[in-house]
């Protein structure tokens, strides 16, 4: 893909997400609705974004994921619930390519036309998420059935389809990967659990008790997809950087304007030298954190020693160095910082919440070393 | 092993202050009485937050969500029986004679479980705080008077400390930076008084009070210079409200905007004359920063409590959370931190018995008048006539002027901004770490756990910004120096 056609999609977010976004963000936020939701997903279809990772024989526009992460950084610097929406729909889009054609097509063109199950953003789900309930498929009765109770999961609501990674004991560390319509997963939605932050995007668990999966359901070859989950997984975490990356921005931002109007001391505060140790200090993990997510789905990947980096923990970098970037923004802001209105409370709430989606960044790195062993 | 065995801190048996803190033994032998008064202060205020508190808070910051005028005064009754809202006034008088240990006790509790609710309940004595920086007799009484009365009749009487304008927090605070301010009030002399303009910004209970204590400078030319202190009650003519607003959390504690649009205040409430504001918020802060540094760490210890409860619940792979050992580790380094600044801030709090305005209780002169008259005498309408005498009541001010010196203000000021810095940097560390060991289920609203990092952020802003808080600690100290 040529620099320039992602540039020029880029920007197209970017006035969409100003346009469409912005002004509603708090509202989204106070009063998180459905309807409003859909409206912002109706509309980013006349930009192709939904099927933007699908294959260009089934409508889709068949752009690489990293296109996806930089739309994704565009979208969450206006509004990161927004924005996890789509990272959602992008992760559970990520096993298309790889699975059965005619499931691909099935898929890839419902959602291209946005008909039927692919007119709504879709969910993806783990099996075994770090610290979390796993879910399995069993023999019952000479039937192949769901059960178990899935860790907080996004779009759950919302879901025209869902993507789930389920471990099937058919072999040893064997993962199957299932694609369920709305109607399917309808009766195994628990209670919204209210988090903090991404408020447009309800957050349940989903309990599964014994529900009937058949072959048409399964993509790909039944215990042999942990390779799909992995990549699946690791897009994911790539998504949940660029979301990152896009909140702390927008907060930087906010911080660096504040900063050059403000007064105390008879001086801007930008003034202070603490001020400008603190927005540097910003600054330079905003980029750090940029180009290790950019490196992340790069396709041409350096061969020097540790440079590649880590999906889970680029996600627990660029999470972490987000909550700091946007505390000391709030802080610049004084006691206009802690204000709804001003829009960076929220923007902490978010991240609070980006930080523990897909398993907690302690618990990353402690994973991370554990499996080299 | 039952939750309830978890005894860690709200959850422990009460009192465990000397338990908790070894070195309160040895006071315990010197002064048996002041530790055992502090442990039955601790015994009330751990009950009514573990049963009176704890299951409200959720329901309460939900309702203030969907609507910030929400006030609840359910709780504040509750603890208005028990007086804990006047707990710093002498028993003669009416109250519950709490030293400043005591009241640290008592912080500490309330803000473990609630940071918003302990603010109603124990911010009232802003009155009382502000009437004893003053100690001119008649204010002393006349204040005691109003909080004892509307404890007996049970009716809601709240204060506001109003310093920060909308285009100035730091500078309002700061000497140097209050020379170069513009501010956005002033007030004017008349015949008999003054005359108020202008607006104060994000003032705690600015909404629901009766009497605001308001700094405004008579020349807003000359800010320092002019500054001065006005006792303001929200009945006056030309005083109003504005917004309510809608933050992020501490949402059972309203923050507001309010006006003054000439509001006429009498000579007899000035409280500090023109030139002297900046020393009074000096001397509000040299109290209040080492208690907001308390509720910080208050909020830590209770996040990390609810945390330990939560790990103990929860099993992943066949076992509790609370049995990974990076689970271990991350609640011990926690723990370690809240341990170090929470026997700080005792420190504090006994400093502020031995030297501030609380050592005043143990002065001969009102010591033995506490002893020899009776309540009814000295909050009754003859003594306040006395007390009015400008002699006598200049005298209470003088006489404490001695021993609250300036520099002891300074110092306290110091003692208290590296308090406040680290309790409010650990809240919000603390707050925020826990919830990377509950995961999301446990962010759950709720579970209440991710409210403590919503209260926690605003600790860090107010009361001075962090950033203040450490110029006060540099300055006073190092930057003295030369
Ligand atoms: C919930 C809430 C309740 C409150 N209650 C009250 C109340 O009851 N009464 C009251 O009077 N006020 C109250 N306040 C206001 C509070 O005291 C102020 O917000 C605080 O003093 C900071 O002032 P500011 O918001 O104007 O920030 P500013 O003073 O504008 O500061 C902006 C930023 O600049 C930084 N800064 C300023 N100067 C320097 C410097 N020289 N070097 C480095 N950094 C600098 C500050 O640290 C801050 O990060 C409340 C605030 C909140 C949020």
């Amino acid at each position: 893909m040529q620099f320039k056609e992602l540039n020029d999609i880029v920007n197209e977010c970017k006035r969409f997400a100003r346009n469409e976004i912005r002004e509603q963000v708090l509202d989204f936020d106070l009063n998180p609705s459905p309807a409003a939701l859909q409206g912002i997903w109706s509309k980013s279809a006349q930009l192709d974004i939904p099927s933007l990772l699908l294959p260009e024989v089934y409508g889709g526009a068949g752009y690489p994921a990293l296109c996806c992460a930089l739309v994704l950084d565009t979208f969450a610097s206006e509004c990161a619930g927004i924005a996890s929406v789509f990272a959602h729909h992008f992760a559970a889009c990520m096993p298309l390519s790889d699975s059965r054609p005619d499931c691909c097509e099935t898929y890839s063109t419902s959602i291209s036309r946005m008909e039927g199950y692919g007119s709504a953003p879709a969910a993806v789900i783990f099996s075994g998420d770090p610290g979390d309930g796993e879910i399995e498929l069993i023999e019952k009765e000479n039937a192949l059935v769901l059960t178990g109770i899935t860790p907080p999961v996004g779009n759950t609501d919302a879901a025209g389809f869902c993507c789930i990674f389920a471990k099937d004991p058919i072999q040893e560390d064997g993962i199957t990967c299932l694609f369920l319509d709305r109607d399917r997963i309808e009766n195994s939605r628990c209670k919204d659990i209210h988090l903090p932050g991404l408020k447009i995007n309800p957050f349940r668990k989903l309990h599964f008790q014994g529900l009937k999966i058949s072959s048409t359901d399964i993509i790909g070859e039944r215990g042999k997809s942990s390779d799909l989950m992995k990549k699946t997984r690791s897009a994911f975490y790539g998504f949940i950087s660029a979301m990152a990356l896009g909140s702390a921005r927008s907060a930087y931002q906010k911080a660096l304007t504040y900063a050059g109007l403000r007064y105390q001391y008879g001086n801007t505060i930008i003034h202070h030298q603490e001020i400008q140790r603190m927005l540097g200090a910003m600054l330079m993990k905003l980029q750090m954190g940029t180009s290790g997510t950019i490196q992340l789905f790069s396709e041409e990947k350096l061969n020097l020693p540790f440079s590649a980096p880590d999906p889970m923990l680029t996600k627990s970098f660029c999470t972490d160095m987000a909550m700091e970037i946007v505390i000391d923004a709030i802080q610049i802001h004084g006691g206009y910082g802690y204000m709804h209105e001003y829009g960076l409370e929220k923007i902490m709430r978010d991240v609070k919440v980006l930080q523990l989606l897909g398993g907690s960044n302690p618990y990353h790195h402690v994973q991370v070393i554990a499996e080299q062993l | 092993m039952k939750e309830n065995d978890l005894k860690y801190g709200l959850f422990a048996d009460a009192p465990d202050l000397v338990d908790t803190i070894p070195a309160l033994g040895k006071l315990k032998k010197a002064y048996p009485e002041y530790i055992a008064k502090a442990e039955r202060a601790q015994c009330i205020a751990r009950k009514f937050a573990r049963e009176e508190m704890l299951p409200k808070v959720i329901e309460i910051d939900t309702k203030c969500s969907k609507d910030p005028r929400y006030a609840d005064l359910d709780l504040w009754q509750k603890a208005n029986h028990l007086k804990l809202n006047i707990a710093a006034i002498p028993v003669k008088l009416g109250g519950l004679g709490w030293s400043a240990l005591d009241n640290a006790v008592l912080v500490e509790e309330l803000s473990s479980v609630c940071l918003a609710s302990a603010a109603n309940i124990t911010f009232n004595t802003f009155g009382l705080l502000g009437a004893l920086v003053e100690c001119r007799t008649d204010i002393v009484l006349k204040i005691i008077r109003m909080m004892t009365d509307a404890q007996k009749k049970g009716e809601p009487l709240f204060w506001a400390w109003a310093i920060t304008e909308p285009s100035a927090g730091t500078d309002m605070e700061d000497g140097e930076a209050m020379a170069l301010m513009k501010p956005s009030t002033s007030a004017r002399k008349v015949p008999g008084g003054y005359r108020l303009n202008g607006t104060k910004c994000f003032i705690t209970n600015g909404s629901l009070a009766h009497y605001v204590i308001a700094t405004i400078p008579m020349d807003p030319s000359h800010p320092r210079e002019s500054m001065a202190t006005f006792f303001v009650p929200t009945g006056t003519k030309g005083f109003s409200v504005g917004r309510v607003e809608r933050k992020c959390g501490q949402k059972a504690s309203q923050t507001a905007e309010i006006f003054f649009d000439d509001v006429f205040v009498p000579e007899e409430n000035l409280w500090e004359p023109p030139g002297r504001g900046l020393r009074h918020t000096r001397e509000i802060l040299s109290i209040t920063r080492g208690y907001i540094g308390l509720c910080g760490t208050a909020m830590a210890r209770g996040a990390l409590d609810h945390c330990i409860r939560f790990a103990h619940r929860k099993k992943i792979r066949n076992h509790r959370l609370l049995d990974e050992d990076w689970v271990r580790f991350a609640i011990s380094d926690m723990m370690k931190d809240i341990m170090a600044v929470r026997a700080a801030c005792y420190n504090f709090a006994i400093s502020m018995d031995t030297y501030h305005v609380w050592s005043l209780f143990e002065k001969i002169p009102i010591k033995a008048s506490l002893k020899i008259l009776s309540e009814k005498l000295i909050l009754g309408d003859s003594m306040l006539n006395l007390a009015k005498n400008k002699l006598i009541s200049l005298a209470g001010n003088r006489y404490k002027g001695g021993i609250v010196t300036d520099k002891l203000v300074e110092k306290f000021v110091t003692e208290g901004s590296a308090l406040k810095v680290s309790g409010t940097d650990l809240a919000v560390r603390v707050s925020s770490r826990v919830l990377d060991i509950v995961g999301l289920e446990g962010m759950a609203y709720d579970l209440g756990i991710e409210k403590y990092f919503r209260d926690a952020k605003v600790t860090q802003i107010y009361e001075g910004s962090n950033q203040a808080n450490r110029i006060d600690l540099f300055h006073n100290t190092i930057g003295s120096l030369s």
